[in-house]
């Protein structure tokens, strides 16, 4: 008997453990051959090798391709058509980056969860409503196949494939498909448009409104609108300041319509129905801060400045900094196609650089993309427009890792997806919903060689709207904002949920003559960083102080920089803080003749040097920003807590906080620069008895006391870096296989910017600066990480330590060999 | 049956009566003779001393399977190959502990020269790669652990293999 139990039990555990090794079991891997040395994750070594020289075979190529590669990574590919060259891009793209542009693939077709598990559900489940995919199938389905655009992103699939036929081939899979039994479907051009939906849905998409919402339920009406007004309290450095000309609006592009073909078509002349609406906050908070993939920090660079005929641009868009980055470094030639910069996994061409003309940068214009609906509803109808309608239903199968399949209906109005119908119905349109051919644009700008070709390609640009800033090799510089502005009925809040029932549906979009632009300026500069790009003047509404339009610290520092005649790699590693250098002085007259300890008179004599930069080193700056945080917590924090403002349902959009609540940052500065009784509001919110100064005094008073508790010793030794980090984690989410977090200068205002709280891990993810002169277009860049994704490659964060110096590498010129480095002959 | 048989009988069962099968008489025996003396350095209590070129046999027997571990997982992915090589050594060997210790030898002799081999003969980063695949499996992100997993792998399988094959084994 005893024998039996034996045999019995060594047979069950035998096949037990055999099962769960070779199938795996629930998340758990299949870890048998996952870990096989000879076949499993182990072979992912061979592509961390260093890059040597080789022959390959590509199908697919016409002609011979040759790529080269500098001894940092960056990739030069030379082709004798533009069909070779996108082919060649995708291979290389995928070579180097296949886990990242199926991740994000997966992201935004809602396909993670059959990767990671239920973990990733409610993304999935949020982007599969948004409709992402939905988006880029229409966009799809409407390209004139024979289009050049539709042929660069055919080739551009074959190239990826090429590469997924090769790896599978070797069975040489990057580490994180064979750890998960889970490998990459073939690549196809809607794949490349889901990822431009994603880029569009970072840095276009907020649910602001919602935020909003909440803050007027609780705050109440009038001190959310006061507090988070239209425009900004605090004076602004706008770059296209006027005159401006109302020029009416224009119609949505009619293919927006069909991303719900079934659904009555946009029509700008609808505005009946009520304006008014009541929201259920429940419901809204039961939506807010779904998305895993929203815009969050306002923080890109981007200006120009011209001598002469010799003009220069740099450009460092502030972006989530991962390992691996968002951005691939490759220069590109074909004949009639020059190009050089950043390119974006997934997607064909460069996004960021120069060709032999011009250059350009971007930064997000931080308008109002998305506007939210109130749907009145009946069963599966919504009532609009006069009448009851039915709403178009869409159906999913979630693939679930270790579970079984969720199934997920979206419901669908005129306006876009019904993000839920749990309380009231609500809906959503957003401008990244609207089918745009952003890579047609894109490929123009990549061609264009004077500031018409460029503003013409941009003019099918539609989402995300973004500040484009131009130089080129004749001394001319110029901006233009490209993309919708979204308008509605001047009797609707659009920065509030609206009536669903057709009084407050977008009538159309700022006509592209009157968006926001300039060409030449008198000052011969331009610069954007995210700061509201026109004056309160301007004819139409483009979202509010509370929409992210930035404070315009940075932008102030760059004019202030340019107008200086500082380099622009010094400026745009600058850690100048432009509300330090306004506000401290206030603070410093503030404590003029209190009676103050010992620590505090060394803080106020470290405060009275200061130049104002947040330096890694500066004990000056970590009492900045230490009494800034405490200073704006004192005046605002109260008025959160006497009306139970519900933050811990949106803590990056409702939380009393520096760095993601720019209004209330331009409400202190503005009533603190006011001085004592000059704004009547200043009283109010101060409250009784208290003014700036005296709460100045108490925050500053708290600031010493908390650095002096947490770091100790003397004031001067308190320097920024002690309690100021930078981390740049992996996508992968492996702690691991990051970088840091490492003491850092910086803060959510200086043009080198460190987003978020104190531990960043978002800012400059590439900075370029280019001198373009009759002579020709140069260039140098960086950007902080590598061009390999796998991190036992000796490209993976190679370039972190440059990036963190504030230097350079030079661009490789399109059409150039890179020399000392390995090249790859490839052909058909 | 006399006296001293019936005793015999009667011990039947107990602890320390029979070695081998042997019934051993008691009462008094006959002394044996004194062996002489063959002067050696190996320590007194060694198994093999007695049994000079069982351990060799049974470290060539330990190389061959590693190397057989080490080919088929190169080779052809036979990631299960530890857990016939457990069997083996459970039915092969006299005893348990003997057969655990050879298959858990030659696990991680041949799964470690599978791990090691493309990084003496194609540079390929083998302790980068460890320490990713012991980062992406959530452990922490050192080389040894990555390596150490592996092994473990193989070694369980092994070990697992041996109990069944201890449990099936005649008796």
């Amino acid at each position: 008997m005893k024998r039996t139990v034996n045999v019995v039990a060594a047979a069950a555990v035998s096949a037990i453990l055999l099962a769960v090794l070779g199938f795996g079991y629930g998340t758990i891997p299949a870890l048998g051959p996952a870990l096989n040395p000879g076949k499993g994750v182990w072979t992912s070594a061979v592509s961390g090798k260093p890059v040597t020289s080789q022959a390959l075979h590509l199908a697919g190529l016409t002609a011979p391709v040759t790529v080269s590669f500098t001894t940092a990574g960056t990739a030069s590919i030379q082709a004798q058509s533009q069909h070779d060259l996108f082919l060649a891009l995708g291979y290389v793209h995928a070579r180097f980056r296949l886990t990242e542009m199926d991740e994000e693939r997966r992201l935004g077709e809602g396909r993670l969860a059959q990767l990671a598990g239920r973990s990733d559900l409610s993304s999935d489940e949020f982007e599969l409503r948004l409709g992402l995919l939905r988006t880029a199938r229409i966009e799809w389905e409407q390209m004139n196949k024979n289009s050049a655009v539709a042929q660069d992103l055919l080739a551009y699939a074959r190239g990826v494939n090429d590469d997924i036929a090769q790896v599978k081939a070797g069975g040489q899979w990057p580490a994180t498909f064979t750890l998960a039994g889970v490998y990459p479907s073939s690549w196809t051009p809607v794949d490349s448009l889901v990822i431009q939906g994603e880029l569009t849905q970072e840095l276009d998409y907020t649910d602001t409104p919602l935020d909003y919402a909440l803050l007027e339920k609780s705050l109440g009406a009038e001190r959310t609108m006061d507090w988070f007004p239209v425009i900004a309290k605090n004076q602004q450095t706008p770059y296209d300041p006027g005159p401006y000309k109302y020029q009416g609006v224009t119609p949505i592009s009619p293919s927006a319509a069909s991303t719900v073909t079934s659904n009555p078509a946009r029509d700008n002349s609808k505005t009946s129905g009520s304006t008014t609406v009541s929201y259920d906050i429940n419901t809204l908070e039961s939506i807010i801060g779904q998305a895993r993939n929203e815009h969050q920090f306002p923080d890109s660079n981007a200006w120009a400045a011209t001598t002469g005929t010799t003009a220069r641009l740099a450009g460092d868009p502030h972006l989530p900094q991962t390992l691996p980055s968002v951005w691939y470094q490759v220069a590109l030639s074909a004949p009639g196609y020059d190009v050089t910069g950043v390119s974006v996994p997934g997607l064909p061409g460069i996004l960021i650089g120069h060709n032999e003309h011009i250059a350009w940068s971007l930064t997000d214009a931080q308008n109002q993309s998305a506007m939210f609906y109130i749907e009145k509803t009946r069963g599966d109808e919504y009532y609009w427009d006069g009448a009851w309608r039915k709403m178009t239903v869409v159906r999913y199968s979630i693939p679930v890792r270790g579970s079984a399949t969720v199934r997920l209906t979206v419901d669908i109005t005129v306006h876009g997806p019904v993000l839920t119908q749990a309380g009231q119905t609500t809906s959503v349109d957003w401008m990244g919903n609207v089918p745009s051919p952003d890579l047609q644009a894109m490929l123009g700008v990549n061609q264009a060689s004077d500031f018409q070709q460029f503003k013409g390609a941009l003019s099918h640009w539609y989402a995300p709207t973004q500040n484009f800033v131009y130089a080129d090799d004749r001394g001319n510089i110029g901006v233009i904002t490209a993309g919708y502005f979204p308008q509605v009925s001047s009797a609707c809040r659009p920065w509030l949920p609206m009536s669903g029932t057709g009084a407050c549906d977008v009538t159309g979009v700022i006509p592209y003559g009157a968006v926001p632009q300039v060409y030449d300026p008198p000052a011969r500069m331009v610069a954007t960083a995210n700061q509201r790009p026109v004056t309160a003047a301007y004819p139409y509404y483009i979202g509010t102080s509370a929409n992210f339009f930035d404070p315009g610290y940075r932008a102030a520092t760059i004019y202030q920089g340019l107008a200086a005649g500082q380099s622009f790699s010094s400026i745009q590693n600058s850690t100048k803080d432009e509300l330090a250098a306004r506000i401290v002085p206030k603070l410093l007259a503030a404590l003029q003749g209190t009676s103050l300890s010992s620590s505090e008179r060394a803080v106020v004599a470290l405060l009275t040097s200061w130049d104002d930069t947040m330096a890694a080193g500066s004990a000056a700056a970590s009492v900045w920003w230490t009494f800034w945080t405490g200073y704006l917590s004192d005046v605002f924090q109260p008025w959160w807590n006497e009306f139970h403002v519900p933050v811990s349902k949106d803590r990056p959009g409702l939380a009393v906080d520096p760095a993601s609540q720019a209004s209330l940052d331009e409400d202190l500065e503005a009533w603190t620069l006011a001085g004592p009784g000059a704004a009547s509001s200043e009283d109010g919110a101060f409250g009784a008895g208290r003014t700036a100064a005296t709460v100045m005094r108490k925050a500053f008073s708290s600031a010493v006391s908390h650095l002096a508790s947490t770091l100790g010793g003397a004031p001067s030794s308190w320097a920024w870096s002690r309690i100021h980090t930078r981390s740049f984690p992996a996508l992968s989410g492996a702690s691991g296989l990051g970088y840091g977090p490492r003491g850092s200068g910086g803060d959510a205002f200086t043009p080198d910017a460190a987003d978020g709280d104190l531990t960043s891990s978002s800012g400059p993810s590439w900075r370029m600066i280019a001198t373009l002169s009759p002579s020709g277009v140069t260039a140098v860049g960086i950007y902080p990480g590598g061009q390999d994704e796998n991190p036992a490659s000796p490209w993976y964060a190679n370039q972190i330590p440059l990036w963190w110096d504030g230097r350079y590498l030079p661009v490789p010129a399109p059409g150039s060999v890179a020399a000392g480095g390995a090249e790859w002959r490839l052909d058909g | 049956m006399g006296e001293l048989s019936r005793r015999e009988v009667s011990r039947l069962g107990k602890r320390g009566s029979y070695r081998f099968g042997w019934l051993r008489v008691e009462g008094p025996q006959p002394r044996p003779l004194p062996e002489p003396h063959r002067p050696t350095f190996r320590r007194s209590g060694s198994r093999s001393g007695s049994r000079p070129g069982s351990r060799i046999g049974w470290l060539l027997w330990c190389a061959a399977a590693a190397a057989a571990l080490g080919a088929g997982a190169s080779l052809s992915g036979l990631w299960w190959l530890p857990f016939v090589a457990g069997l083996l050594a459970g039915f092969v060997c006299e005893r348990a502990r003997s057969a655990v210790v050879w298959v858990v030898l030659a696990v991680c002799a041949g799964w470690g020269a599978a791990l090691w081999w493309p990084a003496l003969t194609s540079a390929e980063p083998a302790g980068a790669t460890a320490r990713v695949v012991a980062a992406l499996a959530g452990l922490p992100p050192f080389a040894a652990v990555g390596v150490v997993g592996t092994l473990l792998i193989g070694a369980l399988q092994g070990i697992v293999a041996v109990w069944l094959a201890r449990a099936l084994r005649p008796r």
